[in-house]
């Protein structure tokens, strides 16, 4: 139920003390697990900012607002039917359908909606990928936490057009209350990337400033601030998982692009390019299997003789790393969560190639790329819930496709995601419209995403395999027009030359 | 020049002939074919006021044709030397002469500039240089005259369609092959003939101009092309001599096969309009085969003057060319509550029935769903009945006067003037596909999707723009429910304002009310 005596809780933004901060894996990776609906990371992300100033969120229903007395109707016979329906129209405005819908998981007993204020934020202790885009906005050195935070409150609280305008009289129907929270400082960020080495942190300093330039951009322009609750709330939330998976292509190294197809499901895009594309995500993937490596690599080190060998040993059907038990030394040691005990002696002596009733003794990366071949394709495995982030956040954003379990997997730029896109450059530009092959570039230097072929798309696709033809590309542009048509974003000048603009400028425009 | 050298002149212009990369410098030569086209009229009849001259377009439209025949004048009007090609320009010259085209629309040079350009690549350089002047070069000037090729449709004017057919098929119709297989029953000849009549160059302008109707652009050189194409099918006489000779027939070759399949991308085009694939109910002859029914009905469309739009196999092509024709006739505007034109009033119902979702209301009801919460629960706007819109030429401009009256535009606007003080319109294009997809949805044709089509966007886009500028637009809305399961009702939720008459205090609730 509502909660009128709302406390003034003015917490700190980040590194809330319910966080998983023994998580030794994900505190190395950044990350332990995706976030799901995208909506929810956005709601994490505002959490850093702001609290909901309640233990629990109410449910917004009929009963309450009648009992607020902001909700007034004058025929009694219908109340049943319009309590119904009411309660069902809340049900699917304010969000909480559309974040069960998309994950099933999410804790019966909580409300989650949309913030149409920060009262109706959802604290979640643990979030999977731990304030990553927070700390990652932090190694800014312009970084602004208070401009932020009004930046981010004029767009998603301060706002009436369309439907909110009744939605927020029925939910201001409270005390106002105090949800800013204070800056918690630099240095909880500075420790959050303790592990990047200094080119990583090089590269991850640029994307926080990138993502701070767009945040800075979506949450100030008009092409999003005019917009109702629902757009910007959506346009937010692409934006902050586009950056996980930026984040997941920029922690890898400094040059690999992401080969994006032009249109998802296009005929003319299935021969070489196709299998380009689908080499091109699984290199990208393959960060989270190389992170892991180097991670247990370090952890293993500890337990290591001096040679550099990890001695195992195959006694009575069990295995031991130093007097300890197999299972104890991947939990203990490695911090495995998935269920070991599943894994039989024969399994693990025919893994690390044991000679049973001795010791071998194995060198380290010969034995990490054992445990985690071993391990890493179990269900629930530390490797198979990170590597999720990636496919998971694609398909959120309708950059990963297909969207299934599909084994083999590709980036593709959709509809949805190109008017994004689209929005946000001519919003960064401050122009009504551009030229379309100026866009592609900037999708390419600014996100890496490779569309076309172009002076550096050679840097960026060096290890795609197989190599492009300038035909493969240009079939490429040409399903990316059509998409970027879809999306009602496209002019057309003449048969090579193309203008973008946003939808609803699109019939206006006026050029030569 | 007699037949036999027309038709070896005719049949480089086809792209299907071997020797067609001769085309380009065959014509420049050929000074004997030179039409005044309206541009080019135009250009000399004001030249003395023009400050700018740009010409854009692709390759073919006839750009240089028209600077070379306005050299002369040009420089008897002091103008600059011309830029014959913006592409081949170096970045720096680019800029340097934006820079000069700048100072000229500003005032500030008395300079008077020619330029031709790929309208692409002049559009980029003016975007990197300067967004503004875009601007200043489209509001209408009387001293800048811009011609985009790409906007022109060359089938437009019945009379200078009709002066580039005649003096283009131009020749002495005797054929000194007295020894020819052919010589009797001369194919070429028939065509010529044929295409020279009223009906059959009104068929090839009603081709050339559904090509522009629909969204298409057919340069100078496509349309030359073309017409060799109908007249010789791509092959000169000896070639001709062997296709009989293996079997073939010379009907094969005769004009109105003009619609059979092709590789070539303009003459796909024109083989997917093809009679011939026409449903309708016009009553045939023919109970007899396939190919004498595909036969008449490509015939007939070169012999009915009157139905040529209506045989083409393009849907809603007659309704489009005819109201296209209503609006561009003064005052160019019409009331939509008042307008009784039957198809513009289809179009209004389309309109309806995409925000309705099937109801057909004559009032137009907004709904505004979001759309990443799915279409299960709709949430309708009830302001916009009795609102006041207009459909109205493309060009028309708010204050603006100079508006090119003859032109004959592929599209049109269905506006709405908000009462603000921003002299500007909402308006909603209404081009083929848009006016295709609005007609199909008036006669209930409904495509079960997931996600909006372009064109629905287009009208959901344009309706949000006159919500947002409406006064309490948003303080009723009606939520209406897809399915209805048990205890499920439409209801309505208004802004209900209350204000204490003592201390003044306002408050604000909402009002339920069943909707069904």
């Amino acid at each position: 139920m509502f909660d009128d005596k709302k406390r003034n809780k003015a917490t700190s933004g980040s590194g809330s003390n319910n966080e998983k901060i023994n998580d030794g894996i994900a505190g190395y990776i950044g990350m332990s697990a995706p976030e799901t609906p995208k909506y929810l990371l956005t709601n994490n992300f505002l959490l850093d900012y702001f609290s909901n100033g309640t233990e629990m969120s109410p449910q917004y229903n009929f009963e309450l607002f009648e009992e607020k007395g902001v909700l007034a109707f004058e025929d009694d016979i219908n109340r049943d039917s319009l309590k119904n329906s009411f309660d069902s129209f809340m049900e699917c405005y304010l969000g909480e359908n559309t974040m069960r819908r998309e994950n099933r998981r999410l804790s019966k007993g909580t409300h989650f909606y949309f913030p149409f204020s920060p009262e109706m934020l959802t604290e979640n202790g643990s979030p999977n990928l731990r304030h990553m885009l927070f700390h990652m906005q932090n190694l800014d050195d312009d970084f602004n936490y208070t401009d932020m935070q009004k930046k981010l409150y004029n767009y998603v609280f301060n706002n009436i057009s369309g439907i909110n305008h009744i939605l927020k009289i029925l939910l201001h129907s409270q005390e106002e209350v105090i949800t800013n929270k204070s800056y918690p400082g630099r240095e909880i960020s500075v420790n959050f990337w303790a592990m990047l080495s200094s080119a990583e942190r090089k590269r991850i300093k640029r994307l926080g400033e990138n993502l701070n330039g767009d945040l800075n951009t979506l949450l100030t322009h008009e092409y999003f601030g005019k917009l109702d609750f629902y757009r910007k709330y959506n346009y937010l939330s692409i934006l902050l998982t586009s950056y996980i998976i930026q984040y997941i292509v920029f922690r890898g190294d400094a040059n690999t692009g992401i080969l994006c197809k032009g249109a998802p499901a296009d005929s003319r895009l299935n021969g070489v390019i196709h299998r380009a594309c689908c080499n091109n995500y699984v290199e990208i993937r393959n960060l989270f299997p190389k992170l892991l490596q180097r991670y247990y690599e370090e952890v293993v080190k500890k337990v290591a003789n001096d040679d550099g060998t990890i001695p195992v040993e195959a006694r009575a059907n069990h295995i031991y790393i130093k007097e300890m038990d197999f299972v104890e030394f991947a939990t203990g040691i490695l911090g495995s969560r998935s269920k070991m005990n599943d894994l039989s002696y024969d399994m693990l002596v025919h893994a690390f190639s044991l000679t049973p009733d001795s010791t071998t003794d194995i060198p380290i990366d010969d034995f990490v790329v054992r445990y985690i071949n071993l391990t890493g394709s179990k269900r629930g495995s530390v490797l198979s819930k990170i590597s999720s982030t990636l496919p998971t956040s694609g398909r959120q954003i309708e950059m990963i496709f297909p969207k299934g379990n599909a084994k083999h997997k590709y980036f593709a730029m959709s509809a949805s995601l190109t008017e994004f896109y689209v929005r946000l450059y001519l919003a960064d530009k401050g122009h009504v419209y551009d030229y379309l092959d100026n866009f592609i570039q900037y999708l390419q230097s600014k996100y890496r995403i490779v569309l076309t072929k172009t002076n550096d798309t050679e840097r960026l696709l060096r290890s795609v395999r197989p190599k492009l033809s300038a035909q493969e590309f240009s079939k490429n542009k040409s399903a990316f027009i059509d998409t970027l048509n879809a999306a009602n974003c496209l002019v057309k000048l003449s048969d090579s030359g193309y203008v973008i603009t946003l939808p609803e400028k699109k019939g206006v425009l006026k050029l030569v | 020049m007699n037949l036999r050298e027309k038709v070896e002149s005719l049949v480089r212009y086809c792209a299907q002939y071997q020797s067609h990369g001769y085309m380009m410098d065959e014509r420049n030569l050929n000074e004997e074919f030179n039409i005044l086209m309206p541009e080019e009229a135009n250009i000399r009849k004001n030249i003395e006021s023009y400050k700018v001259i740009l010409l854009t377009g692709e390759a073919g439209d006839g750009k240089s044709r028209i600077l070379r025949n306005i050299e002369p004048l040009l420089k008897q009007y002091h103008f600059s030397d011309p830029c014959q090609d913006f592409s081949a320009l170096t970045e720096e010259d680019k800029v340097r002469l934006i820079e000069r085209l700048k100072a000229v629309l500003d005032g500030v040079s008395d300079e008077r500039l020619i330029i031709l350009a790929n309208i692409g690549v002049f559009t980029q350089v003016i975007i990197q240089y300067d967004i503004a002047l875009m601007e200043k070069l489209t509001f209408a000037r009387s001293d800048v005259y811009i011609c985009n090729f790409e906007n022109r449709n060359l089938a437009e004017n019945p009379k200078t369609f009709e002066h580039i057919v005649t003096s283009f098929l131009d020749c002495d119709m005797y054929c000194p092959q007295q020894d020819c297989s052919c010589h009797t029953a001369c194919i070429y000849k028939k065509n010529i003939e044929k295409i020279k009549t009223d009906s059959g160059l009104e068929a090839v302008r009603t081709i050339c101009n559904a090509l522009y109707l629909i969204g298409g652009h057919i340069t100078f050189r496509e349309l030359l092309s073309l017409i060799a194409y109908i007249i010789t099918f791509g092959q000169d006489c000896q070639e001709r001599r062997d296709y009989i000779n293996k079997g073939n027939l010379l009907e094969s070759v005769a004009y109105y096969n003009v619609f059979q399949n092709s590789d070539d991308a303009l003459l796909g085009k024109i083989s997917n309009m093809d009679p011939a694939l026409k449903r309708d109910k016009t009553k045939s002859y023919v109970d007899d085969s396939k190919e004498e029914y595909i036969r008449y009905r490509r015939k007939l469309f070169f012999d009915q003057k009157d139905m040529q739009y209506e045989l083409l196999n393009i849907d809603y092509l007659v309704e489009f060319h005819d109201v296209l024709e209503y609006i561009d006739r003064p005052p160019y505007y019409y009331d939509t509550i008042h307008e009784k034109n039957s198809t513009l009033q289809m179009l209004k119902r389309g309109i309806n029935k995409i925000n309705n979702k099937g109801k057909s209301d004559t009032g137009l009801i907004v709904t505004d769903t979001p759309i990443i919460l799915g279409n299960k629960i709709r949430t309708e706007f009830l302001v916009m009945q009795d609102i006041s819109m207009i459909w109205h030429r493309y060009d028309l401009q708010i204050g603006c006067e100079n508006r090119s009256s003859e032109k004959k535009w592929n599209r049109f606007y269905l506006s709405y003037f908000p009462d603000t003080d921003e002299n500007t319109l909402i308006s909603l294009l209404i081009d083929y596909p848009q006016f295709k997809y609005l007609m199909m949805c008036s006669k209930d044709y409904f495509l079960n999707r997931n996600e909006l089509t372009v064109e629905e966007y287009a009208v959901n886009t344009f309706y949000r723009k006159i919500l947002q500028v409406q006064e309490r637009a948003y303080d009723s809305i009606v939520i209406r429910f897809e399915e209805k399961g048990k205890d499920i009702c439409d209801f309505s939720l208004t802004v209900h304002s209350e204000r204490n008459l003592f201390n003044h205090d306002q408050k604000q609730t909402i009002r339920i009310r069943r909707e069904d």
